[in-house]
């Protein structure tokens, strides 16, 4: 049995027949649409286990490795597999009490997302990944755009407009990089990007930057963002916030440390772009979202400014930090989906959208603010939480290879971040009256929350679960090489 | 106003400078390149597939996993169209043509009909496929509505219907390739899982990948005629 080709077409096939299912088989159709995400979650746990010990290669049509297309499977892809199977899958729980209206294709649309990003993450072609960010991004746009409203709408094509163009930049890179080398398979391009003149390659990068980095959004390319997240449904917005962004961004660095390899990165002093756009993306995110009034716009903006962390991570170039900013990519998605779960339970049930109407929310419904007081907490970055242990990593990185200002912005940052977090809980636990009464919600609402609270209590207690997984996950980024290896071994 | 207008126009242009500077030399650059991919898809691709028109071989055989997903992207085209635009408030354009109109119409549809699956089932021989013989067929109905209108009591029905027949393409076409897993090798697997590939040049032949063409085009015609049928409609 292979995992890998089932975590892509087993979710096609799932969105293919939802339509048919509702027709015919109604009394069954939350059943299969739970019983399929977890038998992702599960496909997902064992592929990671697979990869762990082995990475794994699979060729599509049977073709050899250099004429078809590839998968190819490593541990850092086996560890977002399991990120997004077990997204999904919560969400998919959140989704069962939270959307009432266009139900089928609502669950069609989610099961194509998970679909791609799996194909996102797994290809190994550069062509393919092309056709899986895009089908990600048109389904993004879709789901910005489900509550069929204006202001969905507005930043539904504000979306498409900014996300259409990035995905042409990456397409010229696609062509270029084919041009010159005469490959489209990752693993060849390992060997072959060496053929590929300075400038072109200087070229190609940056267009891939710009191209990935519209869709991931960094400064100045993140407009786009702060619209989209809050006009999608909660569950929406914590997927686009939780995973479709880190798939991008995944994307962008597979790519990247592909075409050129750390050392030419800090010769052609790529690292230090990388490092000041994650510095500026930082404060710029931190900054715009301590004006915010709006809960899930301030949460939005809070994302920018995680991507912010993760490229200095990234940008270091370095085991330590680049582990750290894969490890904040994981963190990241935990939290932030459950601050936009918690903050949908908010505005769903108790039409509180603004942060001032928040007040006595936490007597209200005491276990869901208590999860959403946890996840800021963690999204500062206090120490016994897993995100406090990922910036730590990522700042002792960028010290160590001596950036300064970028360590002092991750500190700057997470001040910026305590003073905005705080106001929201604040507002949670202000008491106007003696007595709340305890509203009634849906467990189905309340156990995402729940669990993605707990885990990354549980990460931040125990990191080991993942670390030395993660160092391992690293070495085929920083040693393209031993990513060729996979597919052409000897 | 004008003067943004100008300095947007004035970014525009630096930027083609820019563009064409940097792309210039390219060409130059290439010399030492190996097409070493697109030279055995040209010598080898028909002995591989026996299937004689290149363009089809490598859209459904070589890279099938790809041609999965652009339809994939038609497939959630049609859905997001058909989610957005809103039902309740609608009425169909409806045209007085002169009989002429009518009669032409009629008359021309069941050749288009052949001319569809024509070149949906000859894909793998002659020019076409399961994407243009799909876009073939959309007209059809693109045509039969322009003229006739669609009676607005049965509009539910058929969108219905089509959606169906939509999904029944994209699941055939994943269940095609899962035919390559059930016989012991990969998804997608044509010649390589031993299917028969007949001679090339003969219309049975290329193993799977006429059915492939097939079940693209009931997708492809069944999409733009959705997407059509969601746009046509007119808010009162």
């Amino acid at each position: 049995m292979n995992e890998m080709i089932w975590l892509i077409i087993g979710p096609l096939l799932i969105a293919f027949s939802l339509l048919a299912i509702n027709l015919y088989l109604k009394k069954i159709y939350n059943w299969i649409i739970i019983s399929s995400s977890i038998l992702t979650f599960i496909l997902s746990c064992s592929l990671f286990r697979k990869v762990l010990i082995k990475p794994l290669a699979y060729s599509l049509g049977s073709w050899e490795m250099t004429k078809g297309i590839n998968l190819v499977a490593d541990p850092l892809a086996g560890i977002l597999i399991v990120t997004v199977a077990l997204l999904n899958l919560l969400i998919i729980i959140y989704s069962l009490a939270y959307i009432e209206k266009n139900i089928s294709k609502y669950y069609t649309l989610l099961f194509v997302l998970t679909a791609a990003l799996n194909g996102m993450i797994l290809t190994g072609d550069l062509f393919n990944l092309f056709v899986c960010v895009e089908i990600v991004s048109i389904v993004s746009y879709a789901l910005v755009a489900f509550r069929r409203n204006h202001k969905a709408y507005e930043a539904s094509f504000k979306y498409i407009i900014i996300g259409t163009v990035g995905g042409f930049f990456v397409l010229l890179a696609i062509i270029l990089t084919y041009h010159q080398t005469g490959t489209l398979n990752l693993a060849q391009l390992v060997v072959r990007s060496s053929d590929i003149s300075k400038v072109v390659k200087s070229g190609i990068i940056s267009l891939f930057l710009i191209g990935f980095g519209s869709k991931f959004a960094l400064v100045p390319l993140h407009t786009w963002l702060p619209d989209a997240h809050p006009a999608a449904p909660a569950s929406i917005s914590a997927l686009l916030s939780g995973i479709v962004i880190k798939g991008y961004l995944y994307a962008w660095l597979r790519t990247l440390l592909i075409l050129s390899n750390p050392s030419e990165i800090i010769a052609s002093n790529l690292n230090l772009i990388l490092i000041y756009s994650g510095v500026i993306t930082l404060l710029v995110g931190h900054f715009l979202a301590y004006q915010q009034q709006s809960l899930k716009r301030l949460l939005a903006y809070s994302s920018i400014s995680q991507i912010g962390y993760i490229m200095i991570g990234i940008g270091t170039l370095t085991k330590q930090g680049m582990s750290g900013g894969i490890f904040h990519i994981i963190n990241h998605a935990l939290v932030k989906s459950a601050l936009f779960l918690a903050a949908g339970i908010f505005s769903e049930k108790i039409k509180a959208k603004k942060i001032k109407s928040l007040v006595g929310i936490g007597y209200k419904t005491p276990l869901v603010a208590l999860g959403f007081t946890i996840a800021a907490i963690t999204l500062i970055g206090l120490p016994p939480f897993n995100i406090f242990i990922s910036k730590w990593l990522i700042a002792l990185a960028a010290i160590k290879a001596g950036f300064i200002i970028p360590a002092g912005a991750i500190l700057l940052g997470s001040i910026l971040a305590l003073s905005y977090y705080l106001k929201v809980i604040k507002a949670i636990y202000t008491k106007k009256k003696e007595n709340y009464k305890i509203i009634n919600i849906n467990w189905r609402l309340k156990i995402p929350v729940i669990t993605l609270t707990s885990l990354c209590l549980i990460i931040g207690l125990a990191p080991n679960i993942l670390l030395p997984k993660l160092g391992q996950a690293v070495r085929y980024l920083l040693k393209s090489k031993e990513y060729y290896q996979i597919l052409f071994t000897g | 106003m004008t003067f943004k207008k100008v300095y947007s126009l004035g970014l525009i242009f630096l930027l083609g400078i820019l563009l064409v500077v940097t792309f210039m030399n390219f060409n130059q650059n290439n010399f030492n390149n190996n097409y070493d991919l697109s030279e055995y898809y040209i010598n080898q691709g028909v002995q591989d597939t026996k299937s004689i028109n290149l363009v089809t071989a490598i859209l459904f055989d070589y890279r099938g996993f790809d041609t999965l997903g652009e339809a994939t992207v038609i497939f959630i085209a049609a859905l997001i169209i058909s989610l957005l635009t809103k039902r309740s408030t609608s009425s169909l354009v409806y045209n007085n043509f002169s009989p002429l109109v009518y009669q032409n119409i009629s008359f021309i549809v069941p050749f288009l009909y052949i001319f569809g699956f024509y070149l949906i089932f000859y894909g793998h021989l002659s020019p076409g496929g399961g994407f243009a013989g799909g876009v073939v067929i959309a007209t059809i109905f693109v045509l039969l509505t322009i003229t006739f209108g669609v009676r607005r009591t049965r509009e539910e029905d058929v969108l219905r219907a089509k959606s169906l027949l939509e999904n029944l393409g994209m699941a055939g076409f994943v269940i095609i390739g899962l035919l390559g897993m059930v016989s012991g090798y990969n998804f997608l697997a044509n010649g390589q899982a031993g299917f028969y590939l007949g001679e090339a040049g003969k219309l049975i032949s290329a193993g799977t990948i006429p059915w492939l063409n097939l079940m693209t085009g009931i997708k492809v015609g069944a999409s733009l005629s959705i997407i059509f049928n969601c746009l046509v409609r007119e808010v009162e």
